[in-house]
């Protein structure tokens, strides 16, 4: 009896010091009189799997970036910075030879050598594997470990592209397994500034510094990375400090740049969203048509009233990057007129019906629904069907669509998105889910893809493949996208085109 | 009672079954593939089926499905397609999240419910009564994630006492747990009302204040206890509802639970963590429904179970 009464009061002793922490926690206000050494981010979306090997998509990215190292990463200004590798040579223009950096440690204290970079390529090349950079990696004859230190990779052919391909993140021969499956998507072992501390899935990635970094290693000692699916709840633990860095819904940008606490940093990025355009199509095939469309609708004031810190895009090359030509680009001013002319020519007087597929999410509705309304107006009748991404793709995937609007994310060269209106790129085994054939188009890009070493010739290249784009429109240009990243002021923090969140080794609070 | 218990279990194996089968087909019907989402917008259609392949989507349907089933007989839940992790430890370890989170939504509605709803049926008509009444059909139609955002925005955002996302301590459960428990609230309210009011018309309280009982006794002696039977399937029910409805108040809260978790799992098309979810919730609603059963005879004496 003693001993349950006992209990009792024990009971009663940690339900009293629950609410004691509770309330300690609630009360607590951020920043001490000390520089804090953790760091608290919000996340809209989880990663997927953290074997880098597996991952394509942005969430996991952003971790993976921190847990492992490659031997060279592409800068904000689009340059290679050497990271893994001391050196790359060019001995002709089919080889890359890499020298590693000696004394680089995995974070469980084996060293990383040329064997660890050989065995991360041959897997992800590895059919059986099911990597989703095997299609990427397919340009490549073979790669050896000359040495210790030395890698070299072979190309098939001369390709000016590849050297985008080799940006993989390296995992550890003895630990990664060279099937798919296993604990190492959640166990990862990197070499990078971060190590795995804990991951619950949809809940919260902490992430410890590695002491041993081969640069110089992280100030921050702890990073918890939170998962909170609502924008607008991030943004209120931001504002009231239970996060530092975050994005915030694209309404509150200006509120948070005029906001004294934090800082806010933007980019325009290497993606274009387009409507995309199914070519088997008997009306879409057709130039005339396609230039009524573009024609009929105010793609500017869309843009801008839809997707907010979105640009208007004029083709598939991105503005700032070293191929973009805009004074080669035909541009369609809105103009109802012309494209009646253009329908009428075409032989659709009387206009026809579409439909546009997207996935769901409020601005896509509203893009369809203003969209519907501008070409109403030269007498097409869009109907817009939205599904849940999965079952949108799937339906992208397999070519069942008349148009649809998503996007193409991370053009590192113009040829990353150019190639996916190649004929030979027609799926099954390419990406040209529109079906779209111009053999013109295909001789420039295989052309210029076989430059090496000679950016001016390409752009020369690139230049005529432009004026052919917006000519024959095999998409229809709707925008380019920006990203946005706001951070407590405290925070020594940039948020740049490509780097992201690499600069987390070098931030500290001040 | 044993008996009885052991009745309804066996009972539950051919629910259970049927409910495996409803869970793999609908879910290997629906279009889009993990594959696909896995890699990403620019992949093949070849490289898709690569991938496929590698995780074994390819086998015939029916190989699939006895795997998974075999699988499960074995307590073994497969694992992730997403990250590999093995599905029945994830989930086990979400689990008691949202069981937290339930129970102490059904707590609040309950202790505000029950009483609020008596209070209403005794004084049926007065201003109080037409309050209660506006205020119980409120709860029922405001939506859970609205007033979770409502909640965030008074008392994390304006006031700054409760933390407006996470897990850990009771202060991260009082939202979620109010947001929830809101519509189960209104609900329990009205039916205690009508509940209360249909039994004291009833010919026994008339006997049992003619016999000169104290009005007390005879409201919450005699009327409620039996009032309460419908109640109670209602809150049983509204235990299994709100494992589902804590879907949407877990994402607004970010709260840990399985619900939001499966959710997003569905849209991945991660397969084996969604269907071991739904099969664990059928298992789960079925013994929250024996429960409820069992405490009818708690209530009311007449109800035996031999």
């Amino acid at each position: 009896m003693k001993k349950l009464k006992l209990r009792g009061n024990f009971c009663f002793m940690a339900m009293m010091l629950l609410l004691v922490t509770a309330l300690v926690l609630v009360g607590q206000d951020g920043a001490g009189a000390n520089p804090r050494s953790d760091l608290n981010w919000g996340r809209g979306t989880d990663a997927t799997t953290l074997d880098p090997r597996m991952a394509r998509d942005v969430y996991s990215h952003e971790i993976n970036m921190l847990l492992y190292d490659e031997l060279f990463y592409i800068d904000h200004n689009q340059e290679i910075q050497l990271l893994l590798a001391k050196t790359l040579e060019y001995p002709d223009d089919t080889t890359y030879l890499f020298t590693l950096h000696e004394g680089v440690l995995f974070h469980d204290g084996e060293e990383l050598t040329a064997e660890d970079v050989v065995y991360t390529f041959e897997t992800m090349m590895d059919p059986d594997f099911g990597s989703p950079h095997y299609d990427g990696l397919q340009p490549i004859e073979s790669v050896r470990a000359l040495d210790r230190y030395t890698v070299e990779f072979k190309a098939k052919e001369p390709d000016a592209v590849l050297i985008y391909d080799l940006d993989h993140r390296i995992v550890p021969k003895h630990i990664a397994p060279d099937r798919p499956g296993g604990d190492f998507a959640y166990r990862p072992v990197g070499t990078g500034p971060f190590m795995l501390e804990r991951w619950e899935p949809n809940d919260v990635i902490v992430l410890k510094k590695y002491e041993e970094y081969f640069r110089s290693p992280a100030k921050l000692e702890t990073i918890n990375v939170r998962y909170i699916p609502e924008a607008e709840v991030r943004f209120t633990e931001l504002l009231g400090g239970a996060l530092d860095l975050s994005d915030v819904p694209s309404a509150e940008l200006d509120r948070m740049k005029e906001h004294p606490d934090f800082t806010v940093g933007g980019y325009t990025t290497l993606n274009y969203f387009p409507i995309f355009v199914q070519h088997d199509h008997e009306i879409l095939s057709q130039k005339k048509v396609r230039q009524a469309l573009a024609y009929g609708v105010d793609m500017d004031e869309l843009v801008s009233v839809v997707f907010e810190t979105a640009i208007p895009a004029t083709s598939v090359f991105i503005p700032g990057t070293w191929a973009y030509a805009p004074e080669v680009q035909r541009t369609y001013e809105y103009n109802p007129e012309k494209a009646k002319e253009l329908l009428a020519e075409a032989g659709y007087p009387d206009g026809f019906s579409i439909t546009l597929k997207t996935s769901t999410g409020t601005t896509n509705v509203e893009f369809g629904e203003i969209l519907r309304f501008y070409w109403l107006q030269i007498g097409v009748d869009l109907e817009h069907q939205t599904s849940e991404w999965s079952t949108y793709f799937s339906a992208l995937q397999e070519g069942d669509f008349e148009l649809a609007h998503s996007g193409m994310v991370n053009a590192f060269d113009p040829d990353i998105f150019l190639r996916r209106y190649h004929s030979g790129n027609i799926p099954p085994y390419g990406a040209n889910r529109g079906h779209y054939k111009n053999p013109d188009l295909d001789q420039i890009i295989d052309e210029a893809r076989r430059i090496v070493g000679d950016q001016e010739a390409r752009a020369e290249l690139y230049r005529e493949a432009q004026r052919i784009y917006t000519e024959e429109l095999p998409n229809i240009p709707v925008r380019y996208t920006q990203m946005h990243m706001v951070w407590n002021s405290d925070l020594d923090f940039e948020w740049l085109l490509n780097t992201q969140f690499r600069v987390l080794r070098e931030s500290y609070w001040k | 009672m044993q008996t009885y218990i052991l009745k309804r279990l066996i009972q539950a194996i051919p629910v259970l079954f049927i409910v495996t089968i409803i869970v793999f087909s609908l879910l290997h019907f629906l279009p889009g593939c993990p594959a696909a989402n896995i890699l990403g917008e620019e992949a093949t259609g070849e490289q898709i089926q690569r991938l496929r392949e590698a995780m074994g989507l390819n086998r015939p349907i029916h190989i699939q499905y006895l795997e998974w089933v075999g699988g499960i007989l074995q307590g073994d839940f497969g694992t992730s397609l997403r990250d590999g992790r093995e599905v029945f430890p994830t989930l086990m370890r979400r689990l008691p999240a949202t069981v937290q989170l339930v129970i102490a939504s059904l707590f609040i509605s309950t202790i505000i419910g029950i009483p609020v709803g008596v209070i209403s049926a005794i004084r049926q008509n007065s201003l109080l009564d037409s309050f209660t009444r506006i205020f119980a059909l409120l709860g029922v139609s405001i939506p859970n994630f609205w007033l979770g955002l409502m909640l965030i925005l008074l008392f994390s955002y304006q006031l700054g006492w409760l933390p407006a996302s996470g897990r850990g301590t009771l202060a991260h459960l009082i939202m979620p747990a109010i947001a929830l428990g809101t519509a189960s609230a209104g609900l329990i309210t009205r039916l205690t009302r009508s509940s209360m009011l249909e039994i004291i018309r009833t010919d026994f309280i008339r006997t049992a204040r003619s016999k000169g009982l104290m009005e007390r006794r005879v409201i919450y002696g005699h009327a409620l206890k039996n009032a309460l039977l419908p109640v109670t399937t209602i809150v049983g029910l509204q235990m299994g509802y709100g494992l589902g409805g804590a879907l949407i108040t877990e994402a607004v809260f970010a709260y840990p639970g399985i619900g939001h978790f499966t959710y997003e799992r569905l849209l991945a098309r991660d397969m084996p963590v969604v269907m071991g979810n739904l099969f664990l919730f059928a298992l789960m609603f079925i013994l929250i429904n024996i429960f409820t059963d069992i405490a009818y005879g708690f209530l009311d004496p007449r109800i035996r179970y031999d």
